[in-house]
């Protein structure tokens, strides 16, 4: 009877097990990313009661379904916000993927329910002391994305724990939380500012990427508090993961702008020179010299700009080789290398002019990419390679894409401008594209042949001009493109031409060919055709042609042609629908009309008022210009259109956006203008540096520290073969000693391990934090604030959780287990003692049920009656043998024999009396309360009694010889007895205790 | 740094939405989407609109797409772009939108794991395979052991290698994979030729063995004065994060530990020397305004034992094309209206011998005179078991532990696709007939 109620919940357990076992394999199932997933993401539409019902049922499949559903309607942009109470509810759940799809709705929700995102909080500060550095820092990532501004100094205390985390992967984390918590509440400045300076000592290589991410949010002007890390990381330049490259060459090249010296070439001897570089400086070049290598291309950028901006001169070409390779990445990184390359090409064309067939233009490059490469191009013409460069642009005018086109046309007029000898060369071509179909090209050839003839014409730029002018007059090249004028479609083009026709129509060598004296004899046909399309030209066309008109007036006013030409023009215009055209028209033709008879003449006196009131002024000769006056106002002046120059921005350095999208981006730290003087290098020494210590030392305590905080990876294997050892060893040292209770031997034992792991990690904690200490007390010396920063300091260990004391430290000899539990307990995710106490008492149970069962057993099967029967019967035989005569041997063995049974005997009686008497002063065991006792009572109980007794001792020895399996069976159900029971009563005894 | 993450399929629905920073809202896809995935001629990969800048890689049928607003390195973005799809490509086999449905939720822990607040994190394939995996039996007592193993990799000194590997035959394949760019102009002369390199490995081998790799590298040869006329000179080598730098800057050697499987060796480069598999011999006459002809004879020039194969020109032709008559011996042509291309597939050309194609495209007459840029004849091909710049692997040796027995594969492909471009110049003939 007593033994039916542990068999059923026996069985219930195991039918729950297996309940358990089916639903997890079900889960495997559906998280095979079939195409029910998809259909998820389709068709989300489901009713929203259905979500609420899965999300609160027990079954981790249903509530990871409802969450799927609602992150892929999250995704597709619908509001579900509405979930969130019953969302939130789920994060403490045990199963690890249903709390990573609630994280995910929490950290898109939490911004718009700050209340309810409050309610998991408690969780991630648990999760925070978890033993498995993965789930730290999960919780202490998840826990800094929620933006909710109450949650600041929570977050900032778990940073605060976590930069001491014996894991690099959490401290890691932790000093990207640092930025977060920042931009959340930036009062938290000064206590961030403390823990920040602890992880400036980091030495793993891992986390100090994010430091310094951490570092450029709080304090990107605090570069004084690098002195004593600055050797250090230039070392640990190349051991750092490739994202953290980046972050610590930009503020390495930061620091070292501002606080070394400049690197200067030092005159020698006999003209040599040697350039002198901080060794400092040098420490820094070394380190990021190797990642040119580096695969990624956001490092090769960096390293260029360290080189770029802070290493010598001469050293400047080693970053060519680098960058060119970028254009062979991807064209997304080539659309960002060609901007950095053009910035070297800009200012120092020298070191790129040789690589120039590295920037020829394929027909697959987008646009941007194609005038970027242009411009490179035009940047690295030398005399050397501009026959070939010249041949490339002659092929790239024939870009479908105008801007593509026109860019080239202008890099051809660049060249005829840059290098005198091959100006005839540019001239003839532009003149052969003035001719082209695609209206871009002959537009933008007129242009640039516009301003070639302006250079050479003018004065003031002589060392071009003369190599235009040897080669051609501009009077030539106008009269060329005059010839030309019906190829010229393009508005903009034909306006070009008739400024250029007008502005130099002068004929100054007295050609008597001329229908027009003092004038080109192609200028007044220009006119004229002009006027012939005037009424179907664009206004920049018809302002033109007015121009034109007007000069030519100037040139020959006494012209009868002229005049007559001149005059239909500014009928036409004054009759125009564009006010700037009619406007335009008036100004010229008053000016004019005093020195041209026939625009005198030809003044129409209409009624309208407006005429009416010009003739008003003219009548008054309020103004009257002379002839050279107004030649002065129309042809002088004019200066060539100067060659557009890029705007230096102090943002667009290599490596940086601006550089990329040609637009000012604010950015608090751009690169600082070198100090006048570099700081004393002695502010860099180091502790490490004084102790002389290499890199690999360094890296080795790192690399150790780390294997012992997680348990090394093989000793993972092991951990069996070390449990079986322990066993052995116990059974070996006691079969001669005296049985002690087992039970209470392995709570002992259990016990002590547990408290042997506990004193070794909190050992190697509090080992860890004296150093960090040490280094704290080092640090101090160039932190002015620092006893405010200690007083606030002080301020939070009040608030921290319970910190536990550092026990003794353990036996050498037991060391050798602490790695298996501590292995055990990472691996099950429970913690030592927890694992401990539940391995005790599993092992209880383990010992109770068995005994209770074999008991039920022994009885139900007799052998206890069968027990007491063979010593009952060797009991009878005893008389005989005493009685009968035998040999000495046999006696002796009789006797003991003898001995023993009489004992047993005795005992066994005395037992019954005992028993009888109890039972008949309380009425149990079958006697009435106050009967007499006879001997038929006796003996029927005799056997009764004995037999439980020998059940009873059967049953205990059956369970003391199972106990290998025994325990076996209670280390193998230790991890989820402790989940499954122990933690949730901890738990909700701490919450009641607290509430209390 | 990167402010919120996207994908938006072809039509410009949002996939995955991820901010990191406040500093932009969620309406900012609708801008995206308009200034890029709806306008059609935005063919650069940044786009800026006041202080955002729009970073994307369009990849199959959809755009990834990542938001910034600071002045940050576009370089590293965009590495940061191709990063997560090849991480979803080892994840999911491909990355479009279809594949994107069916992962979303693997996605959102994805780029939480590789991207916090807008920073790029560790970004191993094989790190990250150890931590976030499709089965979902792993958050239970069965794989927790991975959980310290996975420590320990991120954070050990090797961190690309589990310690525990074994195979029972220990294997290494090696590929050397050239990737020619060639340009050449219309006259026949080479303005630009060189060699994209990649050296691929697959490793199965036990244990922690280091790896010894010998090519016939120019600077190594002469140094060790061995005569060898066909040394190569390589530009700028880049190597896996397990080679070790040090060795290769002080004397070349590539002495390495192997990640377990594929893995990418090294790149390099080489512009000296290449030897050109293929030549293309171009006529195009234009008759008058009505016919343009082509004839392209292709030759091959290496040994006749070795084969090109899948071979395809893309011929240009102008705008206003209407039918094309091709005639070839070997292989296929169609001319495809949609490209303006005539398509000429070649399925296999021995070493040492050619192949011709004569074609005439008739013209339509148009009234606009649209401007025919005459873009470059494109030929892909690939070649197996050759070099273009002439490279071997003269060694690849294991070390390890004694009676280490390894089988080592070398295998050679030369191809170009897309950047194997012969300029044309067409002759223009008065037409006989008008």
């Amino acid at each position: 009877m007593s033994a039916a109620l542990p068999l059923s919940s026996f069985s219930e357990n195991a039918s729950r097990l297996g309940m358990r076992i089916q639903e997890s394999f079900n889960e495997a199932l559906t998280r095979d990313f079939g195409s029910s997933t998809a259909a998820l993401f389709d068709g989300a539409e489901d009713k929203l009661s259905d979500i609420r019902r899965q999300l609160d049922s027990s079954s981790d499949k249903e509530k990871m379904d409802a969450l799927r559903r609602l992150i892929a309607m999250i995704s597709k942009g619908r509001d579900v916000s509405e979930f969130f109470a019953q969302v939130v509810k789920n994060v403490a759940s045990s199963n690890m993927e249903v709390r990573k799809l609630v994280y995910i709705y929490i950290l898109r929700y939490a911004e718009s329910e700050p209340d309810l995102a409050l309610l998991s909080i408690n969780t991630f500060q648990k999760d925070l002391t978890d033993s498995s550095p993965l789930i730290r820092a999960m919780a202490l990532r998840v826990l800094s994305g929620i933006r909710v501004n109450m949650i600041g100094s929570i977050m900032a205390l778990a940073i605060k724990k976590c930069a001491t985390d014996v894991s690099p992967y959490v401290r890691k984390t932790a000093a990207l939380a640092i930025p977060k918590c920042l931009s959340l509440d930036d009062s938290l400045r000064r206590e961030l500012m403390a823990i920040l300076t602890t992880f400036l000592n980091e030495r793993s290589p891992l986390a100090i990427g994010t430091v310094l991410v951490a570092f450029n949010a709080v304090c990107p002007d605090r570069l004084d508090l690098l002195h004593p890390h600055y050797r250090r990381l230039c070392r640990l330049l190349p051991d750092a993961d490739e994202w953290g490259q980046v972050t610590l060459v930009n503020l390495l090249v930061r620091y070292a702008r501002r606080m070394l010296s400049k690197p200067h070439v030092v005159e020698e001897s006999a003209g040599s020179t040697v350039e002198s570089t901080d060794p400092d400086l040098r420490l820094l070049l070394t380190g990021a010299e190797p990642l040119f290598m580096s695969r990624n291309p956001s490092v090769i950028v960096a390293v260029a700009r360290a080189f770029y901006y802070v290493g010598p001169p001469s050293e400047r070409t080693r970053i060519v080789s680098p960058l060119l390779r970028l254009l062979h990445t991807s064209f997304e990184v080539e659309r960002v290398a060609v901007e950095e390359l053009y910035l070297l090409a800009r200012d120092h064309p020298d070191l790129l002019s040789s690589h120039y067939s590295r920037f020829y233009l394929r027909s697959s490059d987008p646009t941007s990419t194609k005038l970027a490469k242009l411009r490179i191009l035009v940047k690295i013409m030398k005399s050397a390679n501009a026959s070939a460069i010249l041949s490339e642009f002659d092929n790239y005018v024939h870009d479908c894409d105008d801007a593509v086109a026109a860019a080239a046309t202008n890099a051809i007029g660049s060249c005829a401008r840059l290098l005198p000898e091959h100006t005839s060369r540019c001239i003839s071509m532009l003149i052969q594209l003035m001719k082209d179909p695609q209206d871009a090209v002959g537009s933008s050839a007129v242009r640039v042949l516009k301003d070639l003839v302006q250079i050479s014409a003018s004065p003031s730029t002589t060392g071009i001009a003369e190599g235009i002018v040897s080669v051609q007059k501009p009077t030539e090249i106008v009269e060329s493109l005059a010839r030309q004028l019906d190829d010229v479609r393009h508005p903009r083009a034909k306006a070009c031409v008739f400024w250029l026709v007008g502005q130099y129509a002068e004929d100054t060598s007295g050609n008597v060919g001329s229908p027009v004296p003092g004038m080109a004899s192609w200028a007044p046909d220009v006119l004229r055709r002009a006027l012939k399309t005037f009424a179907d030209d664009e206004k920049l066309v018809k302002l033109q042609t007015m121009t034109l008109a007007a000069k030519l007036i100037l040139l020959a006013p006494e012209s009868d042609i002229i005049g007559k030409l001149g005059l239909y023009c500014f009928n036409l215009a004054r009759y125009d629908q564009d006010y700037d055209v009619r406007d335009r028209g008036r100004l010229l033709f008053t000016l004019l009309s005093d020195i041209c008879p026939l625009l005198r003449e030809g003044m129409p006196t209409g009624a309208d008022s407006k005429d009416s009131e010009e003739q008003g002024y003219q009548g008054q000769g309020v103004i009257t210009l002379r002839r050279e006056q107004i030649r002065m106002i129309l042809l002088q002046g004019k200066e060539p259109s100067k060659e557009e120059t890029d705007p230096i921005d102090p943002t667009m350095t290599i490596g940086s956006m601006a550089l990329v999208t040609g637009k000012f981006m604010s950015e608090p730290w751009i690169l600082p203008d070198w100090a006048e003087e570099g700081t004393e290098s002695s502010l860099r020494d180091s502790p490490e540096d004084r102790a002389a210590a290499p890199l690999a030392a360094y890296a080795v305590p790192t690399e150790r520290r780390t294997m012992q905080g997680f348990g090394n990876t093989r000793a993972g294997p092991s951990f069996n073969p070390v449990k079986a050892d322990t066993l052995a060893s116990v059974q070996s040292q006691n079969p001669g000693a005296k049985w002690k209770d087992i039970d209470d031997f392995y709570a002992e034992d259990s016990n002590a391990k547990a408290s042997k792991t506990e004193e070794e990690e909190s050992g190697e904690e509090s080992s860890e934090e004296e150093e960090d200490e040490d280094e704290e007390e080092e640090g101090e010396d160039d932190d002015d604030d620092d006893d405010d920063e200690e007083e606030e300091m002080s301020c939070f260990v009040v608030f921290t959780p319970r910190m536990e004391p550092p026990p003794p430290r353990l036996p050498s000899r037991l060391q050798g287990y602490t790695a298996a539990i501590q292995k055990l307990s990472l691996k099950t995710g429970a913690s030592v003692p927890s694992l401990a106490v539940s391995l005790a008492i599993l092992h209880e149970v383990t010992a109770l049920v068995p005994l209770v069962g074999v008991y039920w057993g022994a009885r139900t099967f007799g052998i206890g009656d069968r027990m007491t029967t063979y010593f009952s019967s060797q009991n009878s035989h005893q008389p005989g043998v005493q009685n009968g005569q035998e040999t000495e041997s046999s006696e002796s063995i009789s006797t003991t024999g003898g001995i023993f049974n009489d004992t047993l005997r005795k005992w066994t009686k005395e037992g019954e009396a005992r028993v009888a008497r109890v039972g008949v002063r309380y009425g149990i065991l079958g006697f009435t309360k106050g009967q007499k006792l006879t001997e038929d009572d006796l003996k029927q109980l005799g056997g009764r009694v004995a037999s439980e007794v020998a059940n009873g001792a059967f049953a205990y020895m059956v369970v003391k010889a199972l106990l290998p399996v025994r325990i076996g069976a209670s280390l193998y159900l230790a991890p989820a007895f402790s989940k499954r029971f122990l933690q949730p009563i901890t738990s909700s005894m701490t919450k009641l205790f607290k509430r209390q | 740094m990167i402010s919120g993450f996207f994908i938006f399929n072809q039509k410009g629905e949002v996939l995955i939405t991820r901010l990191y920073r406040t500093d932009i809202k969620r309406s900012i896809s609708e801008v995206f989407r308009i200034h890029v995935v709806s306008s059609n001629d935005v063919r650069s990969p940044i786009v800026t609109l006041g202080s955002t800048s729009f970073l994307h890689v369009r990849h199959n049928n959809i755009y990834v797409l990542a938001i910034t607003k600071n002045n940050a390195n576009a370089a590293l973005i965009f590495e940061f772009l191709y990063r997560f799809i090849s991480i979803s490509r080892s994840y999911f086999g491909k990355l479009d939108e279809e594949a994107v449905k069916n992962n979303f939720v693997l996605i959102y822990e994805l780029i939480d794991e590789i991207l916090d607040f807008g920073y790029p994190q560790t970004s191993e394939i094989d790190t990250l395979k150890a931590y976030i995996t499709t089965e979902a039996a792993r958050s239970e007592v069965t794989d927790i052991g991975e959980s310290s193993k996975l420590t320990t990799q991120m954070t050990g000194a090797v961190s690309w290698r589990r310690g525990d590997i074994k195979y029972k035959k220990n294997e290494a394949f090696v590929d050397v994979v050239e990737n020619i760019n060639l340009l050449m102009s219309a006259k026949g002369t080479i303005l630009r030729a060189d060699v994209d390199g990649q050296i691929l490995m697959r490793a199965y081998l036990s244990g922690m063995p280091e790896c010894k790799f010998g090519l016939n590298d120019k600077l190594v040869l002469d140094k060790a004065e061995r005569a060898a006329d066909n040394a190569v000179r390589l530009d700028d080598c880049q190597f896996h994060q397990c080679v070790q730098l040090g060795a290769f800057s002080s004397d070349r050697t590539i002495s390495f530990i192997p990640p377990d499987g594929e893995f990418e060796l090294m790149k390099y480069r080489s512009t000296s020397d290449v030897h050109l598999p293929l030549r293309v011999h171009p006529t195009v006459t234009e008759v008058g305004t009505s016919q343009v002809q082509y004839s392209i004879t292709v030759k091959t020039g290496f040994n006749p034992k070795l084969s090109a194969t899948n071979i395809v020109l893309r011929i240009p032709t102008p705008l206003n094309a209407t039918i094309a008559q091709c005639k070839t011996v070997s292989g296929k042509a169609k001319y495809s209206p949609a490209e303006n291309v005539i398509i000429w597939k070649i399925p296999r050309i021995q070493g040492g011998s050619e192949a011709t194609l004569t074609a005439a495209v008739d013209l339509t007459a148009t009234t606009t005179r649209q401007p025919w840029a005459r873009p470059p004849i494109d030929v892909d091909f690939q070649v197996l078991m050759l070099t273009a710049s002439g490279l071997l692997v003269r060694f690849l040796k294991v070390y390890a532990k004694e009676g280490y027995h390894s089988v080592k594969w070398v295998r050679y492909l030369t191809k170009a696709s897309g950047t194997y471009q012969i300029r044309v110049r067409s002759f223009i003939v008065a037409s006989d007939i008008n």
